[in-house]
């Protein structure tokens, strides 16, 4: 077990580096997962307005009970600079003097004076709206309306909202399916990382051509050698999958369940599929210094094309076509389906784990072929 | 007489059109250093290959401690050591665990290897960086590494395939050293170099290639005896006379003269006393000399007169 051994030696060497992919992966993940807690959820923000009207005119009272509906009127208990400051209040609208009249004519200076917080959000929210309301009053009096059925429909227009969906691909609980689903959709990100950065440079010196010439020299049979090197990478290949697994437990807060163990099934087959694009990148280039810039290549390249990064139903059609052809395409469509982001359908689901298990067998007889070729060219 | 270890019949290696050895016959005997001489492409390498079943070959037989040498010759194989050009370390190792590693190749008993592994860091003089790794070493150290892997599993036979390539000449005596040594301690070693000065200083017998083929083999005295020259005789001159050239050319057992650079070369074909003869003659003509010297024919007269070429090529 001496070429085992050897495995085991050089990889421990290089743990620090797959300890740092681990760290960083997992930094990104609670940062993002916390980042993102509560975003899907909106509701209408409110403004603290103090409405002084000078003009005292039924439009100016139709202003006011209109804003009166869609923010909060107060009356301020301290000055009223101090309640800008203290935020108490956000804005201090005044309806000059002539505002009912500038209405109906179709001025648009002078109307409003207000007081708030330089460079503010109720600001720009509050102009814009105050904005949209006078236009939709003209524009209804335009059509032939007289100012209170003007002021009435432009109400009404600005009462109706845009229906807005919020995109995810993580549905959680609502669907009964998974929370922390994200951790499983960007796992391909970091198995592609961690086999390419640490079992490729592995592989590179442990296959270096004047190294196996002394070992081919010595009693070692080349084909135990070779199984001693394929036990050391099924190990760090379990290990690591293991590893993932674990820790996905932690990040959804208990034991998988049901269609979720599928998730587990789906990492596996990526693990593997991952570790033979590390061996043939050990085989296609012989420098270390390369292995970085081909890991980076290779893993960004496959998540961003395969919508790993980015939801699957927000990428073109050129590149979902182009991402078909590659192992992380078929590994999100089984993830968005156990995530609830798609509808799960157990048929299609095996299907798709059975084209990942296809990409996983195609890549190990490339690689045991070109293994083959490259001993045969070895020779002197 | 000693025993043969390795024995190697009418060898043939073809790559394509290219004959890299031409019906090589070799016959090395226990406890020798056994010296392959050749220039860049004579075939050296790939003898080692092909006795080391590395490589397969055309024709011929190879046998090595009487038993027919192939790739799965594994109790042949335990026995030698092999120390190739190219230093075959691992960067990720340190000097112990490097030697440690290749010596489990061998010897599967912990406690044997141990010492093992320790008898070789000392044979070397690597006991100070035994922590180091082979990126943290300069050039002879990593050689003495290179070597330290090769023979720490206490072979029988040890290959050394040009160990000596690119290193600083402290380095390569220490080399030179070790390798003598490791025949006093009972080794067959099988030495090849393109550096004759090496082959000659700790060679017992020597076959000297060229173009796949063995053209000639024996000791060094052996190998000398078989030209013509047996004597170079260089005098400076400021000016030497045509009529004193001929003279010199006329003296008996004399068989070349050339007068260049200020330099009065004479080449003699056995015979004794060349040298005084020769100084007779200038000293006759009142010819004012400067250094004398006379040297034994070297390994490369023996190649330049076998072969019409020098051994080394003109930038080495």
């Amino acid at each position: 077990m001496q070429v085992f051994k050897l495995f085991m030696l050089i990889l421990k060497k290089k743990l620090p580096l797959a300890l740092t992919f681990v760290v960083a992966f997992m930094g990104l993940y609670l940062g993002l997962t916390f980042i993102d807690k509560g975003e899907e959820k909106f509701t209408e923000s409110k403004l603290n307005i103090v409405i002084t009207d000078n003009d005292n005119t039924p439009e100016s009272k139709a202003l006011m009970e209109y804003i009166g509906k869609k923010h909060s009127i107060v009356t301020p208990t301290m000055p009223l600079k101090d309640a800008l400051y203290f935020a108490t209040v956000d804005y201090a609208l005044t309806i000059n003097k002539g505002y009912a009249e500038k209405l109906a004519e179709g001025g648009t200076d002078g109307m409003f004076v207000s007081k708030h917080v330089y460079d503010s959000y109720s600001v720009a929210y509050m102009g814009s709206w105050l904005d949209e309301y006078v236009s939709c009053v003209r524009a209804c009096m335009a059509s032939g309306e007289d100012i209170s059925e003007a002021i009435k429909s432009a109400e009404e227009a600005m009462d109706i909202n845009t229906e807005v969906t919020m995109v995810s691909s993580d549905a959680g609980n609502a669907n009964g399916f998974m929370t922390g689903s994200g951790f499983f959709r960007y796992l391909p990100y970091i198995l592609l990382s961690l086999m390419i950065a640490v079992l490729s440079p592995v592989m590179i010196s442990i296959n270096s051509k004047e190294v196996r010439f002394r070992t081919n020299c010595s009693n070692v049979r080349p084909t135990s050698c070779v199984l001693q090197i394929l036990a050391g990478s099924v190990v760090y290949v379990l290990v690591i999958w293991l590893l993932f697994t674990a820790l996905g437990m932690i990040c959804i807060g208990g034991v998988y369940k049901g269609i979720i163990w599928l998730n587990v099934l789906n990492s596996a087959i990526f693990a593997v599929i991952a570790a033979f694009i590390a061996v043939l990148v050990s085989m296609l280039i012989r420098s270390h210094d390369s292995v970085n810039l081909v890991c980076n290549i290779v893993s960004l390249t496959m998540c961003f094309l395969c919508g790993v990064f980015i939801p699957q139903s927000l990428l073109g059609d050129t590149v979902l076509s182009i991402g078909r052809f590659l192992p992380a395409y078929w590994y999100v469509k089984v993830s968005n389906m156990l995530t609830g982001a798609d509808v799960f359908n157990a048929s299609k689901a095996m299907q798709y784990l059975l084209i990942e298990a296809g990409f996983a067998v195609a890549l190990g007889i490339i690689a045991t072929l070109l293994y083959k070729t490259k001993l045969r060219s070895a020779e002197f | 007489m000693a025993d043969t270890l390795i024995k190697i019949d009418s060898l043939v290696k073809r790559y394509g059109e290219l004959i890299a050895l031409d019906h090589l016959a070799l016959e090395i005997k226990q406890g020798e250093v056994f010296g392959l001489l050749g220039p860049n492409g004579s075939g050296k390498t790939t003898t080692i290959n092909c006795l080391l079943s590395l490589l397969s070959y055309d024709k011929g037989t190879i046998k090595i401690f009487g038993k027919d040498m192939s790739p799965t010759a594994y109790d042949i194989k335990r026995d030698i050591g092999v120390i190739m050009q190219n230093v075959a370390v691992y960067d990720e190792l340190t000097v112990q665990e490097n030697i440690d590693y290749f010596c489990g190749l061998y010897i599967t008993d912990k406690t044997q290897r141990g010492q093992y592994v320790e008898d070789a860091i000392k044979f070397v003089g690597l006991e100070d960086f035994r922590k180091f790794r082979p990126k943290k070493l300069s050039g002879g150290l990593l050689r003495r590494l290179n070597i330290a892997c090769g023979i720490a599993h206490k072979p029988k036979l040890i290959i050394l395939d040009e160990p000596t390539v690119a290193v600083d000449p402290q380095s390569r005596n220490k080399i030179l050293e070790g390798i003598e040594e490791l025949n006093r301690n009972g080794a067959t070693i099988i030495y090849t170099s393109h550096y004759m000065e090496e082959v000659e200083q700790i060679c017992t017998r020597i076959a000297i290639m060229d173009k796949g083929k063995k053209i000639a083999e024996g000791t060094k005295e052996e190998l000398t005896a078989m030209i013509k020259n047996t004597e170079t005789i260089k005098v400076t001159l400021h000016e030497l006379p045509d009529a004193v050239l001929s003279e010199i050319s006329a003296l008996p057992h004399v068989y070349s003269t050339d007068f260049t650079d200020e330099t009065l070369t004479v080449s003699c074909s056995g015979g004794k006393h060349n040298l005084i003869r020769v100084l007779e003659v200038l000293q006759n003509h009142d010819m004012h000399i400067g250094r004398v010297t006379t040297e034994q024919p070297t390994l490369n007269d023996v190649f330049l007169e076998i072969t019409g070429k020098a051994l080394r090529d003109k930038e080495e």
